[in-house]
């Protein structure tokens, strides 16, 4: 009895050593997968046409899954090819049904450092996780990929040109890119920044759009503002929250200068001007101390309260105000000039996209995965999934324009995530090109949709060609983005600093301080950097110079 | 079970008194076995990664592995020493750290000591469930509601201080850089104290009843028997903690400042911990992650050492 006491206790023991050891030998495969994904970098492309079956088929529908990663935390989709129609037209069409995951670009790291990812991955094309994931070989060149399966696979000769790395191939499928070669007449690309003002107030207190051109004039309608002391809603209207980059933009900080070398705006007069007018309208208590604390959703919330009367981001929807207080309008007004009366701009939603889509180079399923991005990437699909299918969500009117469906209105009106479940609106934009969607927007009838059209037109006049500026930001893991990441995280405390400098003295010295800090972080090589980014993608762009002002 | 210890701790006995380890390990093999698990664990995740710190002092590249990465030496610790913001973002992760020290490591004592001395058992045991319960909240959350609790607009602190006319105007507190140390410390006192007295609760319930009995024969009050009674014979709990406190000087709590932080307080929000996942984690940057979390440990391990040496000299309590 006792003896069998002992081996059970020592089985135990065994048992418990065993799960451990289990743990670590799916820990050692992962780590031999590494190294398998190290070796078959170079042969990438042999094994993606080892692995293509001859015998598949040009339309081959048979059904299969495939895993894709997005790093986006905040995506969730379930697939749900019954209830959910535009996962159903896709699976119809295809025979594909995706198996969606998602998370940080850490979690990203993670998975590249395991050298097992998934079929499809889309990365920001912005995170240090893009550049890695084009050199590991864990990729294909979806050039190849094109050239293999799908020659009639039309990607806008921009975006590969744009996304070409040194090898001479690109990896991945760009959401959101203008790609001006398509572009048609009246089509253009628009901005997110502008100056807004709530346009019941203005026509309350007597303020004309034309007062903001003016610094003078600005700073006098939003004293109005204040000493009104305007209530909505319970709350007294805050006069302002304004960006301190929007304003530098409107004084016309340039980006480069006479002789096409690269400027940080950053740095400019006009930008210090930005700064030292801002801070005036801080000490006067026109823009609050939290102008500087909020984040983008906390504003918004603000926004839709109605307790703001004049802002520079578009993003902070004022739609769920507009619902509530048909009145509650926000308009374009301005936009102020500087000292100097330079003409003004804003910075265009970036001309090179989002996100890139790549494809593993070990997939099971290269030819179907081309095939299913060439036909997410069509304009037709491009509106499928923006407004859900057509025929159930939308169709086209006489002229050509988007029209919702009754049900679709009615289903969204009721409760919009419901709509999303059942038609998929929004919901895979991993492949979105947004110029058919832009062309064929549905004709405006509220007064808040009109305004917000004309808003968007009205700006998209001060927009310029940013393409060559948005190959700046160094990639992800080397000195370059290490001192980028500094320098970034430093201009945010000298930023509120400078507004809410107790005197003007102090908002130049602050600027001045700036740069000394900046130069101890290793700035110069930051610049040189970015300077020979901005210099090479102005030559492969074929410009002599970039900056609108510069250009004859 | 009880006879299975029981005749191995005979065996424990015999097995020395014959000849040698091997007879002792032999008669122990059951109880030994069970430590095998530990210390394969303790290999296996503890021990074994750490030549992962190797990477330190190469520049890591992901494809080429740790072995073949090229040798960087000293440059990335180099790099985070004379950053700029070296000074200031030491000074914010000791700064909060010595507060936290000083305030919020002795009130889970004192909660501890005044929670025994209830003598409602229902009423006792409800006040230590409540007061455990934000340790189960995540820091997002909780960061959340100290924000909402402190904001200038709606907040109830603001409003309340205003309706009792102490302040004139709301305060936003969060855009005052001096209060930052204190909210931080005082949110992280008000999250941990339930959790960090169940130990101290523990330990008190060890002390054995004789020695009260015996204080109270002596004419000794409540407050005399709390002092000279069960502080004494908790002390060694507390030097315990004191010295783990001691040697994580360096670790900030990274959710609740990353929750609370904004532009205006990053002066004295920013600790290394931030820092650093900002300019090295978040960047792809290990090497330089690694480096700074290694000179972060032997600092630690160096703490920890003294700290034990130190008790060990002035109050016979030490660790090892």
């Amino acid at each position: 009895m006792q003896r069998s006491k002992t081996w059970i206790g020592a089985a135990t023991a065994v048992v418990l050593l065993g799960g451990l050891l289990a743990g670590c030998s799916s820990g050692n495969k992962n780590g031999n997968n590494a190294q398998a994904s190290q070796s078959a970098a170079p042969t990438a492309s042999a094994s993606a046409s080892a692995s293509a079956s001859p015998t598949a088929s040009a339309d081959d529908k048979s059904p299969i899954k495939i895993s894709w990663f997005v790093d986006q935390d905040y995506y969730k989709k379930n697939w749900d090819p019954v209830n959910n129609l535009l996962d159903k037209m896709i699976t119809d069409d295809t025979g594909i049904s995706i198996d969606f995951s998602s998370g940080t670009p850490e979690k990203l790291s993670a998975l590249i450092a395991s050298g097992d990812i998934p079929d499809v991955v889309t990365v920001d094309k912005g995170n240090p996780q893009r550049g890695v994931l084009e050199k590991s070989g864990l990729v294909s060149p979806l050039d190849e990929l094109i050239q293999k399966y799908d020659p009639s696979f039309d990607v806008p000769k921009s975006m590969q040109d744009w996304f070409r790395n040194a090898d001479g191939h690109f990896y991945g499928y760009a959401s959101f890119f203008w790609a001006k070669e398509k572009f048609k007449e009246g089509d253009s690309i628009r901005s997110n920044q502008g100056l807004y003002a709530r346009k019941d107030i203005m026509d309350q207190l007597g303020i004309k759009p034309e007062d903001f051109n003016t610094k003078e004039g600005m700073v006098a309608a939003l004293r109005k503002v204040k000493d009104a002391k305007v209530q909505y809603n319970g709350f007294t209207v805050t006069p302002a929250y304004f960006e301190s980059w929007v304003i530098g933009g409107f004084f016309g900080a340039p980006r480069e200068d006479a002789s096409g070398n690269l400027v940080d705006r950053e740095r400019t007069p006009e930008m210090l001007e930005a700064y030292k007018f801002l801070n005036q309208l801080y000490k006067e208590g026109l823009m609050p101390e939290d102008s500087q604390t909020l984040d983008q959703d906390q504003l918004k919330e603000k926004v839709a309260n109605g307790s703001v009367f004049a802002i520079t981001n578009k993003n902070l929807d004022w739609s769920a105000l507009y619902q509530k207080d048909p009145k509650a309008l926000f308009v374009h007004v301005g936009p102020v000039v500087g000292d100097a009366g330079n003409k003004p701009y804003v910075d265009p939603v970036n001309a090179s996209g989002w996100t890139l889509t790549m494809v593993n180079a070990k997939t099971k399923y290269p030819d179907r995965i081309i095939k299913l991005l060439d036909y997410l990437s069509t304009d037709e699909m491009s509106l499928n999934v923006n407004y859900g299918p057509k025929g159930a969500a939308w169709d086209f009117d006489e002229n050509g324009k988007v029209k919702l469906s009754d049900e679709f209105n009615a289903l969204n009106a009721e409760d919009p995530n419901k709509a999303k479940n059942k038609y998929g609106n929004g919901t895979l934009q991993w492949l979105i090109n947004w110029t058919p969607i832009q062309r064929t927007a549905p004709v405006p009838v509220t007064a808040d949709a009109i305004a917000k059209d004309e808003n968007a037109l009205f700006f998209a006049k001060l927009t310029y060609d940013m393409l060559p500026f948005e190959s700046i930001t160094p990639l992800g893991g080397t000195d370059e983005g290490g001192i980028n990441a500094k320098v970034e995280e430093n201009r945010k405390k000298w930023r509120a600093k400078m507004i809410l400098a107790k005197s003007e003295a102090d908002v130049e010295k602050y600027f001045n301080d700036e740069v000394d800090t900046e130069a101890k972080l290793g700035y110069q090589k930051l610049y040189d950097y970015q300077n020979k980014q901005f210099q090479d993608a102005k030559k492969a762009l074929g410009l002599q110079f970039a900056w609108p002002a510069n250009q004859k | 079970m009880e006879r299975t210890l029981e005749t191995s701790r005979l065996a424990v006995a015999s097995g020395t008194k014959a000849s040698g380890r091997r007879s002792r390990w032999k008669s122990q093999f059951a109880l030994q076995s069970m430590v095998w698990p530990g210390l394969l664990f303790l290999l296996v995740f503890s021990y074994f990664p750490m030549y992962g710190i190797l990477i330190a002092f190469k520049k890591y590249d992901l494809f080429l592995g740790i072995m073949d990465s090229p040798w960087a030496g000293l440059t990335y610790f180099r790099e985070f020493v004379t950053d700029p913001n070296f000074l200031n973002v030491l000074r914010n992760t000791l700064a909060m750290n010595l507060l936290a020290l000083l305030l919020s490591f002795p009130a889970p004592i004192l909660f501890a000591l005044l929670l025994n001395e209830l003598t409602a058992g229902r009423f006792k045991r409800f006040v230590q469930t409540v007061s455990y319960v934000p340790h189960f909240v995540s820091w997002v959350i909780f960061g959340g509601l100290i924000l909402t609790v402190l904001s200038p607009t709606n907040g109830v602190l603001n409003l309340l201080l205003v309706k009792l006319h102490f302040i004139n105007e709301p305060i936003n507190f969060m855009a005052k850089p001096e209060l930052f140390w204190f909210i931080m410390v005082g949110a992280e006192m008000l999250k941990g104290i339930g959790w960090g007295a169940i130990i101290y609760i523990a330990a008190i319930a060890g002390v054995d009843p004789e020695l009260h009995e015996a204080a109270k024969i002596d004419g000794a009050g409540r407050f005399q028997r709390m002092w000279y009674v069960t502080v004494p014979s908790i002390m060694g709990t507390i030097v315990i903690m004191l010295i783990f406190a001691v040697s994580s000087i360096l670790n900030t709590g990274f959710e609740q400042i990353m929750v609370m932080q904004n532009p205006l307080n990053l002066d004295v929000s920013e600790t290394i911990d931030t820092y650093v996942y900002k300019v090295g984690l978040q960047q792809m940057r290990y090497s330089y992650s690694t480096a700074v979390g290694l000179a972060k440990s032997v600092v630690a391990l160096i703490l920890l050492f003294g700290a034990n040496y130190l008790s060990r000299k002035l109050s016979d309590n030490s660790l090892f």
